[in-house]
């Protein structure tokens, strides 16, 4: 056949393929596939385009999963536009599953969800805080404008029979709430500046709606998809899931019933040292805030009230309070006054564990109309606690 | 290795000699060894379809024998997941979900930095951060920082 070319033309053939192939460095290579597979790469490959030669380690995770039949087989059933896409789908679960062979993707998801529940916890008690601080702005802002010696003001100094209508604070974000810990009611620690762990149980199945993923023109191929090829394989964290957009409304009169069943002073007092651990451990994992707290309280010798006065301020302000209730320090004063009395009077530990529980009630009553309920529960533990005075 | 059913379902054990979903579908003897008995027991047949439509018999096989027995279970259960997603979606797959959970991600973050700004925003107006120097024995100032004394407040503790 050669002869029906005219040899000048030859020449201009052989010539530009010289030319190619030395601006490609060489013979033509194979992709990754075909390289791995051993066989020749033609201009047909339909793996070719999405193989570059040097991505052996790519390929040879994709092929460990999927196989190359299955991967033609999607791509197959795919649109022609999508094919890309497809295949940057197939090679990052491939290279999941490498990095975990246990969870794969799955894991990559329930990290996802572990950390949006954080997230959410985070926001609650963010928003709650600072709704607080509006309300509280806006007492202030009544208290202001009335006279300051009236009955009536020093009422609502003191924050008794403030009848408080509207929202209260901590329910703002409560479509957002999303926690399935049955054994503890939800309690915002953003005051405790501590982060809520919780133990959920059992794992749901996932079930992502299909339409979710083809609704994204675009996926997000974020900074946490990239695939290094000098990862190292860590093993996931296997965190429960949760099933996607489970809302959860939260009830904030659920933390009154725990303490309604305090009631039987005897039985009370006996298990004393059952409660405490119970009062601290709803508070928070990180132990050592609450050590340091204990240690500065037991370091009170002699207590005089003012000793004491400081020592509860030291405690508030390690727990994150100073600054943190919006709903009226001078109520947080108040009842501070009240400890502090008391605290003249018993041991580092007692106090830490009066303070515990009154730090719950605290973050609890977020409205000024449960701080008479807040009060009258508070003495009753108070007097629990260290006997009738 | 006694054929033990370990599957999650509530089903009662079947008889011993029973074939998994795999071998049935394969169309083959399930012997005593058999790796896939314990994950895909014959009462869902479809985990096993799925799984072999994505990925392949021969791949979850060897897969599974790379990993510790304790750890199959799990394993078989993320690629029955990820197989279903796959079908469900072909372009992409559970890889979809985890995209709608970083944009929920990133989504949050956002709202966590808006709003922890205007919580300093409102904390610094307040100016809630000082702590009471001294004892001024009148109505505090700055009524959102902790009362100096007290001993102002006609409020006594009486049990």
């Amino acid at each position: 056949m050669h002869h029906f070319f005219p040899s000048f033309l030859t020449q201009i053939i052989l010539h530009l393929l010289t030319q190619i192939m030395t601006l490609k460095g060489g013979t033509s290579q194979a992709c990754a596939a075909c390289k791995y597979q051993r066989k020749r790469c033609t201009p047909e490959c339909a793996l070719a385009p999405h193989f570059r030669p040097e991505q052996t380690e790519i390929f040879k995770n994709a092929h460990k999963l999927f196989g190359v039949r299955n991967i033609l087989r999607i791509l197959e059933q795919v649109d022609p536009a999508m094919k890309n896409e497809a295949m940057r789908s197939i090679i990052y679960q491939a290279n999941m599953r490498d990095r975990s062979p246990v969870h794969g993707c799955l894991g990559v998801i329930y990290q996802l969800q572990y950390q949006i529940r954080q997230a959410e916890k985070e926001l609650y008690t963010v928003f709650s805080q600072l709704e607080l601080y509006k309300q509280n702005q806006r007492r202030q802002q009544e208290i202001t404008l009335s006279p300051m010696d009236s009955p009536e003001s020093q009422q609502l100094q003191l924050g008794m029979g403030v009848e408080q209508s509207g929202n209260p604070g901590l329910t703002l974000f409560q479509n957002e709430v999303n926690d399935h810990t049955p054994q503890q009611p939800f309690v915002p620690v953003a005051a405790f500046q501590i982060s809520y762990s919780g133990n959920e149980n059992g794992s749901d199945v996932i079930n992502v709606d299909s339409k979710d993923s083809m609704n994204m023109n675009n996926v997000m191929w974020g900074q946490q998809i990239c695939y290094n090829e000098n990862n190292d394989k860590s093993q996931m964290v296997n965190t429960q899931p949760l099933t996607f957009q489970d809302e959860v409304t939260h009830d904030y009169d659920e933390i009154y019933p725990f303490f309604d069943t305090i009631d039987d002073t005897q039985s009370y007092i006996d298990s004393k040292e059952a409660n405490e651990s119970r009062y601290i451990c709803c508070l928070s994992s990180d132990s050592s805030q609450l050590k340091e707290a204990t240690q500065s309280i037991q370091h009170v010798a002699g207590n005089t009230l003012k000793n004491a006065q400081l020592q509860v301020n030291k405690c508030l302000e390690i727990y994150g309070l100073v600054g943190g209730l919006g709903f009226g320090y001078v109520i947080l004063g108040v009842l501070m006054e009240d400890i502090a009395q008391i605290a003249v009077a018993c041991t580092g530990s007692e106090l830490m564990q009066a303070l515990t529980i009154f730090l719950e009630f605290a973050i609890g009553a977020s409205e000024l109309t449960k701080f008479a309920r807040v009060r009258t529960e508070f003495m009753k533990i108070l007097t629990m606690f260290f006997g009738v005075r | 290795m006694q054929h033990i059913n370990m599957s999650s379902s509530s089903s009662s054990t079947h008889h011993p000699s029973a074939p998994c979903a795999a071998c049935k579908f394969l169309r083959r003897k399930c012997i005593k060894g058999c790796v896939f008995s314990p994950y895909f027991p014959p009462e869902d047949p479809i985990k096993f379809t799925n799984v072999h439509k994505i990925f392949g018999a021969s791949n979850v096989s060897k897969l599974l024998n790379e990993i510790e027995p304790h750890q199959r279970e799990d394993a078989v259960n993320s690629l029955a997941y990820e197989a279903e997603a796959r079908l469900k979606d072909p372009v992409y797959g559970c890889v979809g979900a985890i995209s709608v959970l970083q944009r929920q991600v990133l989504r949050l973050q956002k709202e966590l930095d808006a709003t922890n700004a205007d919580l300093i925003r409102f904390s610094s107006n307040q100016n809630i951060l000082n702590m009471p120097q001294t004892t001024s024995g009148n109505y505090p100032q700055n009524p959102h920082a902790l009362p100096p004394n007290y001993g102002t407040y006609s409020w006594n503790y009486n049990p």
